[in-house]
């Protein structure tokens, strides 16, 4: 079969990109660019220039081409969707978000159209990846995706994969450990939990061992992956994954939804929303469209929303060695008792089958075939980060704080000025403790901060009120000037951005109708309360623990 | 179906009427794991072209006018 299915549309949204990063470049495009209040100029002439010239040339080569069955055409005829989706990102981040912001702000000023003080679009967190998951699911379920992108929607999931790969390289080991013992802590709790749950509601509602075993990875760890992993380990049918994967595909958009809407009008930090989109959403892609649409002008909340996720992924051979004991348990057990008298079954499609031999199968192949590669991606990248290859040159890991590095060589004008250094002599008799004092004498002399030491010792000073208003507005600029965020960070967060935007629009041309009306019987009644229990509960375990847990609450 | 064929639930053949012969409606990809190892192809070569990018220059960002 030939894949390639010849088109001029792609050709011509690679000429539409180049048109519009000419005309952003020129200036033609500024007047409307500043209307729409756009941040985005720069990454507009780059992006439409790069994405215009892949899609206007391979866009030429699928036109005039010659396409032959085989691997070349089956992968490159992916390219028509993958243009296809990065339109659609594209537009509705240049244009569409800010558009949709305009027009809820006129509700909000002349209709009184506000909530809480807030405008529609942003207590229902409407920004451009919200809104590109939407418009994919508009696309696929009204329209359709034409055929010539058919092959390329697929790709979203790839994009995906790459993005959690790429985010390693901006955590740092402070950080990590910093949320390793609340992600642990959580998701040991919930994880372990809702699987539990999910078995024990099986059993009470005789639904079978397979669809027991499947749909408790699927709901306990992380959705779809889980549910495939865990599928040989207990012999579950196909109809039966269908049915999770429904059930999984049809909680995880609503909470990818709610969730945002519910963190904003509690007001929860990036850091508990991310926690408890980790660990409440049951599937890794819904996971990352909820983070960013709690926060889709930083990366704080992703950042720790997929702490969480990757947590609870590596709780996956735990959970799949567990499942191998508890099937086999379970059916010597049934087998035992069908001797005498017949089983009883559920309702629908679900009924019990006849009782097999427990299954044979290799628990360590089943890990190591299944573990998700892209989690050791993650990590890799992250160790990678730790090296400090991504560093400035004479700049370690260690320098770091927060993602930022100390280099206090500046310039005379980022020197504290006089008054700001007679402020702070004023301010040095008030000080007692020995660091703190010590600190604040060599920034006096200096009219800098000398070291990585100084800095804590002074933002401590800072916190603890013995300094003045002007004394403290100095140590705060004295603060700014010698921390620096390396320069490649930037490159990984827009790349990573647009990934997971890539990914999400695509994510939303998948979901259709049918595939979510395959959720239906006993898995759905058992996801949804299960998965209500595992959101509820553990949005109310981060409000009343985060002190304990080292999180920020509100 | 095989069972222990990841990519072989097909979500959405019964609505479009698309029929996948390689990968599956969710991946065009024969397997997670070949999915999982391109993905990571390609973070490597996002990353080191990032890097190369910031550190020297080189570069199509860098040939395009962009620092």
């Amino acid at each position: 079969m030939v894949y390639t299915k010849p088109h001029p549309t792609i050709l011509l949204i690679g000429i539409a990109l180049l048109i519009l990063g000419y005309l952003t470049q020129v200036g033609y495009l500024d007047g409307t660019l500043s209307w729409l209040g756009s941040r985005t100029k720069g990454e507009m002439i780059y992006l439409s220039y790069a994405v215009g010239a892949v899609a206007s040339v391979l866009g030429l080569w699928h036109l005039v081409g010659i396409h032959r069955e085989g691997s070349i055409d089956y992968y490159s005829s992916a390219i028509g969707g993958a243009a296809f989706i990065m339109l659609i990102a594209m537009l509705i981040r240049w244009f569409g978000d800010p558009l949709v912001a305009i027009g809820s702000r006129w509700l909000g000023d002349t209709l009184g159209w506000k909530f809480g003080g807030q405008y529609i679009h942003g207590m229902l967190g409407l920004n451009y990846i919200v809104l590109g998951i939407v418009a994919g699911m508009l696309i696929v379920n009204v329209f359709g995706i034409p055929g010539w992108a058919q092959n390329g929607v697929r790709m979203s999931r790839l994009g995906l994969k790459t993005g959690v790969i790429l985010l390693g390289t901006l955590y740092f080991l402070q950080e990590i450990l910093h949320l390793g013992l609340a992600s642990f802590t959580l998701i040991g709790i919930f994880v372990l939990g809702s699987v539990g749950l999910v078995l024990l509601m099986c059993r009470l509602m005789r639904v079978s061992n397979s669809m027991g075993g499947v749909l408790s990875a699927g709901i306990g760890v992380c959705g779809v992956s889980a549910a495939v992993a865990a599928a040989p380990v207990v012999q579950a049918k196909s109809s039966e994954i269908a049915y999770t994967i429904g059930t999984i595909l049809l909680w995880g958009v609503g909470c990818m939804f709610v969730f945002p809407i519910v963190g904003k009008a509690l007001g929860m930090s990036p850091e508990a929303f991310g926690a408890w989109a980790g660990t409440g959403i049951l599937n890794s892609a819904q996971v990352a469209g909820a983070a960013l649409a709690f926060q889709s002008d930083g990366i704080e909340t992703l950042k720790v929303a997929e702490i969480f996720n990757i947590t609870r992924i590596l709780f996956l051979p735990l959970i799949v060695v567990w499942l191998a004991v508890w099937y086999v348990r379970r059916e010597t057990a049934a087998n035992g008792a069908a001797l005498g008298e017949p089983r009883p079954h559920s309702v629908g499609a679900m009924a019990a089958p006849a009782p097999v031999a427990p299954p044979e199968v290799n628990v360590t192949k089943v890990i190591v075939d299944k573990f998700p590669l892209f989690v050791l991606g993650f990590i890799f990248m992250f160790l990678l980060n730790l090296t400090g290859v991504f560093l400035p040159k004479g700049v370690s890991s260690s320098d770091l704080w927060k993602g930022s590095y100390f280099d206090n060589n500046l310039k005379e004008d980022r020197l504290l000025k006089p008054k700001e250094v007679a402020a702070l002599r004023t301010d040095a008799a008030k000080v007692t403790r020995p660091d703190h004092k010590a600190a604040l004498d060599r920034l006096v002399a200096n009219r800098k901060i000398m070291s990585m030491a100084d800095y804590h010792a002074l933002d401590g000073l800072s916190a603890s009120g013995a300094l003045g208003r002007e004394g403290k507005a100095a140590v705060s600029a004295s603060k700014r000037v010698v921390l620096h965020t390396p320069r490649i960070i930037p490159w990984f967060r827009d790349w990573i951005f647009w990934l997971f935007a890539f990914g999400l629009t695509g994510l939303g041309m998948q979901i259709t109708m049918s595939s979510l009306k395959q959720a239906g019987g006993e898995p759905l009644v058992i996801g949804g309360v299960i998965g209500t229990i595992k959101a509820v509960g553990s949005l109310i375990f981060i409000l009343v623990f985060a002190g304990a847990l080292g999180l920020q609450a509100l | 179906m095989d069972r222990k064929d990841s990519q072989g639930v097909d979500v959405h053949t019964t609505e479009s009427g698309f029929k996948y012969h390689r990968g599956s409606a969710l991946s065009i990809f024969k397997s997670d794991r070949r999915e999982d190892i391109v993905a990571l192809i390609c973070a490597c070569l996002i990353a080191l072209g990032v890097w190369a990018h910031v550190n020297y220059g080189i570069g199509v960002f860098t040939w395009l006018g962009f620092k």
